[in-house]
């Protein structure tokens, strides 16, 4: 028997909003990356669970596409935070306010 | 109880309790750790849900490639967990538990449609034709996927190929030193 599809749906949501919520209320840029790698996974979650539902291979074509975004987006995200580390030591999001350092 | 189902529920438990660990543990490198064992649960449940090419995508990119660059910038910059005691930010906490509260909610409502109604996510005929052909066939998921990758979306496909050239001139670019001269911190 297969898994019902709303099973892995509803793990998925609970999955982004733990990540939504870790991207609103915490502070190091390097967790709040993590939290957005939480949520993408989420969505990959979802395209793999309604490709399966579907029977069509092109929601897991999606999320390939998806993970090689995540993948540029965290290389280009830790390079800034090793920018912004470089100029003021302190990489708190609360206090870094300027982008022109 | 289906054996799937129970599998379904363990991956659900571990991979809902890593995910809380990561948003509140104040140590980064434990984060990090959590989140890897996070990916590799959801790379179980892909295999489950078979979806195995994503499932070996997802260990080689996000669980090796992905984190071990976290784990990487988080020792060069020797993060110990956060540093402010005060929060400049009054009730963002509150705010946030609130918000995801009505995302979660939202979320909720959305599946719980679907659940009602499970015609919308069955198989459509043309592709169960489809799946049917191809085990005939003898072919593989990953031929598939392949197939249509390079057939497709080959278009998408190649400009990916753009993007992560970007990413890496990009990289380049945002962590070189300015000057020569410049004083090294």
């Amino acid at each position: 028997m297969q898994l019902p599809s709303y099973l892995p749906l509803g793990l998925s949501a609970i999955l982004f909003t733990i990540g939504a919520f870790g991207v609103l209320t915490r502070k190091n840029p390097i967790i709040i990356f993590m939290c957005v790698e939480l949520m993408l996974n989420a969505v990959n979650l979802t395209f793999i669970t309604f490709s399966t539902a579907r029977g069509l291979i092109d929601g897991q074509i999606f999320a390939f596409f998806v993970m090689t975004v995540a993948a540029a987006e965290v290389a280009v995200g830790l390079g800034i935070i090793v920018s912004i580390f470089r100029d003021r030591h302190n990489i708190d999001v609360d206090e870094v306010s300027l982008l022109r350092g | 109880m289906d054996a799937s189902i129970i599998g379904f529920w363990i991956i659900a438990v571990i991979s809902v309790v890593t995910a809380i660990g990561v948003v509140l543990h104040r140590n980064p490198i434990r984060s990090a750790l959590l989140l890897v064992l996070n990916f590799v649960a959801l790379a179980i449940l892909y295999v489950l849900m078979n979806a195995q090419v994503l499932a070996a995508l997802q260990i080689l990119v996000y669980a090796g490639a992905i984190m071990v660059l976290f784990i990487f910038v988080i020792q060069v910059l020797n993060l110990a967990g956060e540093t402010a005691t005060t929060d400049p930010l009054v009730g963002q906490r509150f705010v946030g538990v609130v918000l995801g509260a009505l995302l979660l909610a939202g979320l909720a409502y959305g599946i719980n449609a679907i659940a009602a109604s499970p015609a919308t996510v069955q198989p459509t005929q043309e592709a169960g034709l489809r799946q049917q052909a191809l085990a005939d066939q003898g072919i593989s998921q990953i031929q598939v996927i392949g197939w249509d990758l390079f057939t497709k979306y080959v278009y998408p496909f190649e400009l990916t190929s753009i993007l992560l050239l970007v990413g890496v001139i990009g990289v380049i670019i945002l962590t070189k030193r300015r000057s020569p001269q410049a004083p090294t911190p």
